[in-house]
């Protein structure tokens, strides 16, 4: 995040909270840099009050035993009520309960099972009762097959090593630099581009232990990754994954913005960004490129259901991925023909997940964000 | 089985660097996965009037070559599969090298790299038209071709005015093939062609890139090098014909047209002096050729003038204009200016002057008889390591031997070589002979000397790597001794001397080859005459580095020799032609120049940088009618520096 230095960077959600409410007061707007954690890390202590220091809460102590006598005696006053399940109180929340709250209403409509047996292991994952996403388990040949791209990619090391260690985390910034978000404007987006990557990140450790993919270093010994191996299966990729979920919803609100005059552009540039993160993870030597059309299958699909939690009326055709052993380019993940050759197919059937309460706050939040007058 | 050692097998026809390299019980464990990596396909150079297509059970290509007397060049490059067999083996190079030179006492054969076998076209057609090129809206009046590897073509930077490339013709060595092509192997593009690809991909190069095979990670010699932030030859070809913001250069106009050939990375795999004269000749030939095509399309009277940045050399060889490519190089330009006079070959110096990489031992250097010099190697190489020792043009060495003494420690069993032929050898070839050097039975080294076209002896020491490697032989490493013992022979004249260079041997870009640069340590070391070793041709330009805004030259900045004549010395004919900058300051390193991509910048260090700004110059000038070098700039006064090494050093004066 060094290019935000001196304005304490996206950290309004992603904050020192992360590590489990360090952060007390320091929520908001604080480190940055310390926010790189993956899974539901983000969310946990953005807004957490926690606790004053001890000077503090015996000074407050003494001001109050000074200052009480002034009320008047006898019962308080009955309140004004607050209205209750109106949207309104969703903007009184700290960040991490609105971020417990996404967490249940998108999770709350997944189901996932596993069928088949031997080479024909397959996991599926249903959203809200209708199946979305189907993957194959990718057998022994094509992981050792897909190993030489794996050894192919390490020649980018070099000069792509410090991506692939700031991307260690979520990638929020490198999304904010593509489209000029900044936390004095659009803290709504970011909290909606962190409350994607968690329920994307959610999802595709669901299908990772269903499927139970042997990372690339457990395959072949010459690929020796830069970056410690992550204690989860390689197939999906939790990064393409959410990499792909962001690049759907923030191409989708961009797109409602109606704001950037060069949105094409920027579209250009967000598919190209999810694809460069994915591809990063092969370069470090955690991923295999089919790991990628996975997360990139698996990420769309969360997108679309975080769309759809967020009211708008999106559908998408139901995915089914037997992969075969072919490198992963986002140009190929949009073309018919490679995406055949790919193992990726789409079934007619469509299918839309179901709008949330505080997703749709959050949406009409994010909307109010857009640059006009 | 033919083996080494064995008389008539493959070291009958082998030179010393294809013996040690495809050798197996040699250098071939430590040579190039290209080498290692089975092929049915090899490059070559014939020499000595011979027809590459006498070859039987081959089938035989032979690159575009321009021919303008009709004649074949005296050095002919071509590739040829052989159809007997899937791999290259030294028995199956001997048979082929057999059926060459067998009987003829002229012919010179010299093996090259392999071609991979995806790059070889099912039909070469040399002589079909050009269907995609497309005359251009602004008349061409210069041409500025660029030698190199990594070539960004649908970078912006490159497009003229009307949004079509200025890129004429474009050929890529190491492409996967088409079904049919105009080149022996790999991919030729012209203008038309780039022009649909950028249209069909937009803006994403990448895209392009690797639907029309210039990224193919199956193939080594090609690889993903575009996929990389800078490349060699986005620095060079930006600077020598694009226009970014990020190489702040003049502008150049739509009248220079480009012409661009990518060598495959196999040559830019510096780690020997060996296997590449073959690409960079086709290269060289296929530009003239198509530099005539572009000129007959358009009607020009006379050949366009021509600009040719070939910003790469490596360092041990002749340096006397008399190598293989250096006689090319002077056949081309002097056939070429007879037509056109603003035509110009332009080469960097190099960049090992103070690498500690050259020696010059003179007859004030043998102390009876016998002259040491020390050649360090440094542990944990993984590559062979060559050192030259070249004996003056024409001088009889009868009598002389050479040997290499270990570092202490270490028992040699057999350690010296007599210069001079060992009969068995002469039946073909030039005149040579071989010995092994030895430690416990194993193979270490090689030592050779050779009759270098007939003409010059040279020695050359080929030792296998210091790093475990997994094949039971391992070099030691430390200084070791080189002896040069001239016996009952004759002495050197006066301004006669022995010249010694090392091959680089460093790991440019992490390719992965694990070599480390081995150095001479001693008196005779020098950086006058570290130089590039396909420099030295007579007519050819060569480029020094300076530090921009000053006349001093970059620490690097390789020089001529400086030789006593009489009571004065000068420097020697190879001296650079001008010089240009390569550093931008003594802060700030290196020459700001375009990125693969268009947007990106890189910076690059070296007197490649310089070369390609002169060449940038050159056709500038050129394509407004001016003479190549209008505008010099005089160096600036060093009274307190030698005028003969100033003069190695920098040359004539100052790219503007």
């Amino acid at each position: 995040m060094s290019q935000y230095g001196g304005v304490g960077g996206v950290g309004g959600v992603g904050g020192v909270g992360g590590v489990g409410g360090v952060g007390g007061v320091g929520g908001v707007g604080g480190v940055g840099g310390v926010g790189n954690f993956i899974g539901i890390g983000s969310f946990l202590g953005a807004g957490d009050v926690g606790g004053y220091d001890g000077l503090t809460t015996t000074g407050l102590g003494l001001t109050a035993e000074a200052l009480r006598h002034l009320m008047d005696e006898g019962d308080a006053p009955a309140p004004a009520d607050l209205v209750p399940g109106d949207p309104s109180n969703f903007g009184r929340m700290a960040v991490w309960v609105r971020g417990s709250l996404y967490v249940s209403e998108f999770v709350s409509g997944l189901s996932w099972r596993t069928d088949g047996e031997g080479g024909q292991h397959r996991a599926t994952l249903s959203i809200d009762g209708a199946d979305w996403v189907t993957l194959h388990r990718p057998d022994g040949e094509t992981l050792a097959a897909q190993c030489r791209h794996v050894r192919n990619y390490a020649a980018l090391r070099d000069e792509r090593g410090v991506e692939v260690i700031s991307q260690l985390g979520f990638p929020t910034p490198y999304f904010a630099m593509v489209l000029g978000l900044n936390t004095a404007e659009h803290k709504h987006t970011f909290e909606l581009v962190t409350a994607t990557q968690v329920a994307a990140a959610h999802t595709a450790m669901i299908l990772k232990s269903l499927l139970a993919v042997r990372r690339p270093d457990q395959v072949d010994g010459r690929i020796m990754p830069m970056i410690p191996t992550p204690g989860h299966g390689s197939f999906p990729s939790a990064h393409a994954t959410e990499a792909y979920a962001v690049a759907t919803v923030l191409e989708a609100l961009t797109t409602q913005w109606a704001s950037l005059a060069d949105q094409d552009g920027r579209v250009r540039v967000l598919r190209a960004l999810a694809e460069r993160i994915a591809v990063n993870r092969t370069i470090a030597g955690v991923h295999y490129p089919i790991d990628s059309w996975a997360g990139a299958t698996l990420g769309t699909a969360v997108g679309h259901a975080i769309l759809g939690r967020c009211g708008l009326d999106v559908s998408t055709n139901v995915a089914g991925l037997n992969a075969a052993d072919v490198d992963f380019f986002d140009a190929d993940f949009r073309d018919d023909d490679a995406r055949d050759a790919a193992g990726l197919t789409f079934d007619e059937a469509q299918v839309s997940a179901n709008a949330s309460p505080a997703f749709t706050w959050l949406w009409d939040a994010a909307m109010a964000e857009r640059q006009v007058g | 089985m033919a083996s080494v050692g064995q008389k008539g097998g493959f070291e009958t026809y082998a030179g010393p660097y294809e013996r040690w390299v495809f050798s197996p019980a040699l250098g071939r464990p430590f040579a190039f996965p290209a080498v290692r990596r089975p092929s049915s396909i090899m490059a070559a150079i014939l020499e000595g009037g011979g027809d590459p297509h006498a070859l039987e059970n081959a089938e035989v290509r032979i690159p575009p070559l321009w021919r303008p007397d009709a004649q074949p060049p005296a050095a002919v490059p071509f590739a040829f599969r052989d159809l007997d067999t899937e791999d290259v083996s030294d028995e199956t190079l001997t048979r082929c090298l057999g059926a060459f030179t067998h009987g003829k006492d002229t012919s010179r054969v010299r093996l090259n790299l392999p071609v991979p076998e995806l790059t070889w076209p099912a039909t070469y057609d040399p002589d079909s038209a050009a269907e995609h090129w497309r005359e251009p809206d602004v008349r061409p009046t210069a041409i500025v071709a660029v030698i190199d590897d990594g070539l960004p073509f649908a970078n912006r930077a490159f497009l003229a005015a009307n949004g079509n490339t200025r890129i004429s013709h474009l050929w890529l060595q190491s492409a996967r093939a088409r079904e049919a092509d105009r080149v022996p192997f790999g991919r030729e593009y012209a203008n038309g062609e780039i022009d649909d690809l950028r249209a069909g991909f937009g803006t994403d190069e990448r895209a392009l890139y690797r639907a029309c095979g210039a990224i193919d990670s199956e193939i080594h010699e090609l690889g993903s090098v575009l996929d990389q932030r800078a490349t060699h030859g986005a620095h060079i070809l930006g600077l020598a014909a694009g226009n970014s913001a990020f190489a702040e250069l003049p502008a150049q106009g739509d009248e220079v047209a480009i012409i661009g050939v990518q060598l495959p990375n196999t040559v830019a795999w510096d780690t020997s002096g060996f296997g590449k004269e073959t690409y960079m000749l086709a290269a060289l030939h296929y530009v003239f050729a198509r530099a005539q095509e572009l000129s007959d399309a358009i009607g020009a009277q006379a050949p366009l003038p021509l600009i040719v940045n070939l910003s790469y050399g490596w360092n041990a060889g002749r340096h006397d204009g008399d190598s293989v490519v250096e006689t090319e190089i002077e056949a081309l330009l002097q056939s070429r200016r007879a037509l056109q006079p603003k035509t110009a070959i332009v080469l960097p110096m190099g960049n090992h002057f103070d690498a500690e990489m050259h020696a010059e031992i003179d007859s004030a250097g043998f102390v009876e008889g016998r002259a040491r010099i020390g050649w360090a190697l440094p542990p944990d190489d993984r590559t062979s390591s060559y050192l030259e020792l070249w004996l003056p043009d024409g001088f009889d060495p009868a009598g002389w031997s050479v040997r290499v003494i270990p570092p202490s420690g270490t028992v040699l069993e057999s350690d010296r070589i007599d210069i001079s032929p060992d009969d068995a050898l002469c039946a073909s070839g030039d005149p040579r002979r071989y010995a092994s050097i030895l430690i416990g039975g194993r193979t270490i080294g090689q030592l050779s000397a050779d009759l270098d076209r007939g003409s010059r002896w040279r020695v050359l020491i080929a030792l296998i790597p210091t790093a475990e490697t997994g094949t039971a032989r391992r070099c030691p490493s430390g200084t070791w001794q080189v002896e040069i013992n001239r016996g009952t022979g004759d002495g050197l004249a006066d301004g006669e001397m022995v010249e010694l260079w090392v091959q680089r041997d460093d790991d440019p870009r992490a390719l992965g080859m694990g070599g480390r640069q081995s150095y001479l340590v001693g008196p005779y070391v020098t950086g006058f005459g570290a130089m590039s070793a396909i420099a030295s041709a007579p007519s050819a330009t060569r480029i020094a580095g300076v530090i921009a805004g000053t006349s001093r030259p970059a620490p690097y900045s390789g020089a001529a020799s400086v030789r006593q004549d009489g009571d004065a010395s000068k420097a020697s004919r190879a001296e650079p032609t001008v010089a240009a900058p390569s550093e931008q300051s003594d802060l700030i390193g290196g020459i700001r120049s375009i990125g693969v991509v268009t947007g990106s910048g890189s910076r690059v260090t070296g007197t490649s940088a310089a070369a390609a700004l002169a060449s940038r110059w050159m056709v500038t000038n050129a394509a407004a009618g001016r003479e190549m070098f209008d505008g010099l700039v005089a160096l600036a006064d060093a009274p307190d520096d030698d005028p003969a090494q100033r003069q190695a050093r920098l040359g004539g004066g100052l790219v503007p």
